[in-house]
């Protein structure tokens, strides 16, 4: 079976799985959250309230993160490896067909950005916010597409190759958390170094550097400094590349070992 | 009771043939310290129905999974309808399987869409056939799998393996949590199915009594291993019972036969042997033994003897 038609199938599962349903609901839900929270919160000058950060500031690249790292794990949902028996029995190399899932998924995450940064134009827009478009340009909400798929990446990694990745994926947040806290406390410089280098702001390939700067460029575009520009492509470039890497390699990890 | 025959006599373990739709070779697996599967040379022929016996965790179901490319094996390899069988989709387009237990993890799905999902990776599947199996099988295309009991799950199971008319059939224990009206519809449908489409079944179980009228081929496996395969009409012809009258203690000497399984009484007994009768009446008598009487076995009476052969030391 061609590797297409493995995605067709996978996303048409997306749909039965009400999983698609679940993606749309959590890229909607920051906007429905905004107008209850405004709306309900009694601002004589509700429209004044609105604030366009969700979609013109480094929080719109973190968001994209969270969908898509969240989503990255739904991809599996009742079927971690352990259960992945009748996954791997149908006509597709395994390795493959776990990518077909992937991609199947990652389908789903295009038209959950796309909901997400469209009911947010929507919305700011029926609440007079201006929008100014043409200032922020279009490289903005490319950086927050690409922010979803870095931690769709991650998130897909942990959940297709193992049994448990909710649980992976938030030991590994604690680990390099405690690690920080107790380098920063000794000053162990290195370690420091080391973390600033990978996940810090201030390192150009940085994690947060990758995920932010889409965000960082259009808030300065927003507030009318259009001269206003970043490293965009290396940082996003590495972490993209370590999350297809992170992907594949999972994909490969339970290769001819059905349980 | 001591066993007076020469054990060591080889039950057949090899088929001859040309056309093998599936074909291992020295197969073995283990699982860190533990052997599930040892050496085991499986051929099953072409357009055959080949049942595979033998007790729990004997192997059956990770053989199976290694026929399917699902799990590597530790040494050897597998063939089916001549493509080697790997994490490559390419040998399991050939098979239809009903795995042991439910293997669908989606609860969430109806069964409708299910079968839509399993026949966008068959080309073959046959939109005709499946809905007459799921009219056979008296199946509710609406239920959500999740709610489905264990048999009505195992229906639907049958039907997503036979509905692309695949030209190899895996059943591992086909039958099992099926009430008898259901099981005998069952039955009928794979008598049926083999009629209409060239098929070769390799069916696991341990109710052989039900898959009586399908075999042609047997394999019995204990312990990881292949103890003995061989054709029906072997089994027929080659696997007596004997009834002997023996003098008080009377010590069986060492014959060159192959006892499968031995009881009855000190003056009485009760031998199944695998061998050429009259070769055996023979060694027999010479050893001092009166052959009382010598009948053939049923093929579910074969496979529970054959269950007890004694393993070479």
């Amino acid at each position: 079976m061609k590797f297409m038609d493995a995605v067709r199938a996978q996303v048409k599962l997306a749909v039965h799985a009400r999983t698609a349903y679940f993606l749309l609901a959590l890229c909607t839900m920051p906007w429905i959250f905004m107008v209850l929270v405004l709306d309900l919160s009694g601002i004589p000058d509700g429209r004044s309230g609105f604030d366009p950060a969700l979609l013109f500031s480094p929080v719109a690249g973190l968001m994209c993160v969270v969908f898509g790292t969240l989503w990255g794990v739904m991809a599996w949902r009742d079927e971690p490896p352990r259960m992945r028996f009748y996954h791997w029995s149908l006509p597709v190399d395994t390795s493959q067909h776990d990518l077909a899932r992937i991609a199947a998924y990652l389908i789903w995450l295009v038209l959950g950005l796309s909901a997400y940064i469209l009911i947010g134009i929507l919305t700011l827009a029926m609440h007079g916010v201006p929008l100014r478009l043409g200032a922020v340009g279009v490289l903005p909400f490319v950086a927050m597409y690409l922010s979803g798929f870095t931690g769709f990446g991650i998130g897909a990694a942990f959940s297709t190759a193992f049994d448990r990745p909710a649980e992976y994926l938030i030991g590994s947040f604690i680990l390099v958390w405690l690690t920080a806290l107790m380098a920063g406390i000794y000053r162990f410089e290195t370690i420091l170094r080391v973390l600033g280098a990978v996940i810090g702001p201030k390192s150009n390939h940085g994690l947060i550097n990758a995920v932010a700067v889409g965000g960082v460029i259009a808030q300065y575009r927003y507030d009318g400094i259009t001269s206003a520009s970043a490293p965009v492509t290396a940082p996003i470039a590495l972490w993209l590349a370590i999350s297809l890497a992170s992907v594949i390699a999972a994909s490969y990890y339970n290769r001819g070992r059905a349980r | 009771m001591n066993v007076g025959i020469d054990t060591g006599v080889e039950l057949p373990t090899r088929l001859t043939g040309t056309a093998f739709a599936v074909r291992t070779e020295s197969l073995t697996k283990q699982f860190g310290a533990r052997t599930a599967v040892s050496d085991v040379t499986l051929t099953v022929p072409e357009g055959s129905v080949y049942v595979l016996v033998g007790p729990n965790g004997a192997g059956k179901t990770t053989t199976f999974r290694m026929i399917l490319g699902m799990l590597r094996p530790t040494e050897g390899h597998v063939d089916v309808m001549g493509v080697r069988a790997g994490p490559g989709g390419e040998c399991r387009a050939h098979v239809g399987y009903v795995p042991e237990g439910r293997s669908v993890p989606y609860p969430w799905i109806r069964v409708n869409d299910l079968l839509a999902h399993h026949a966008r990776y068959y080309p073959t599947w046959d939109a005709q056939y499946a809905a007459h199996l799921v009219d056979a099988l008296d199946l509710r295309l609406k239920d959500k799998y999740g709610r489905l009991s264990k048999g009505e799950a195992r229906r639907v199971e049958l039907v997503m393996a036979l509905a692309h008319r695949p030209p190899l059939l895996l059943l591992d224990e086909p039958t099992d949590g099926l009430d008898p009206v259901i099981r005998a519809t069952v039955l009928s449908l794979l008598a049926e199915h083999m009629t209409e489409s060239p098929t070769t079944m390799l069916i696991a179980t341990h109710l052989i009594y039900e898959m009586e009228r399908f075999a042609d081929h047997i394999g019995v496996m204990r312990s990881g291993r292949l103890m003995a395969q061989m054709h029906r009409d072997d089994i027929q012809v080659r696997l007596r019972r004997y009834l002997l009258d023996v003098p008080d203690a009377w010590s069986a000497p060492v014959l060159p036969i192959a006892l499968v399984k031995e009881n009855g009484t000190p003056r009485e007994r009760q031998w199944t042997i695998w061998g050429d009768e009259a070769h055996v009446r023979g060694q027999l008598t010479a050893a001092g033994a009166h052959v009382r009487s010598v009948s053939a076995l049923t093929l579910d009476e074969a496979a529970l003897a054959l269950l007890s052969t004694k393993e070479r030391v």
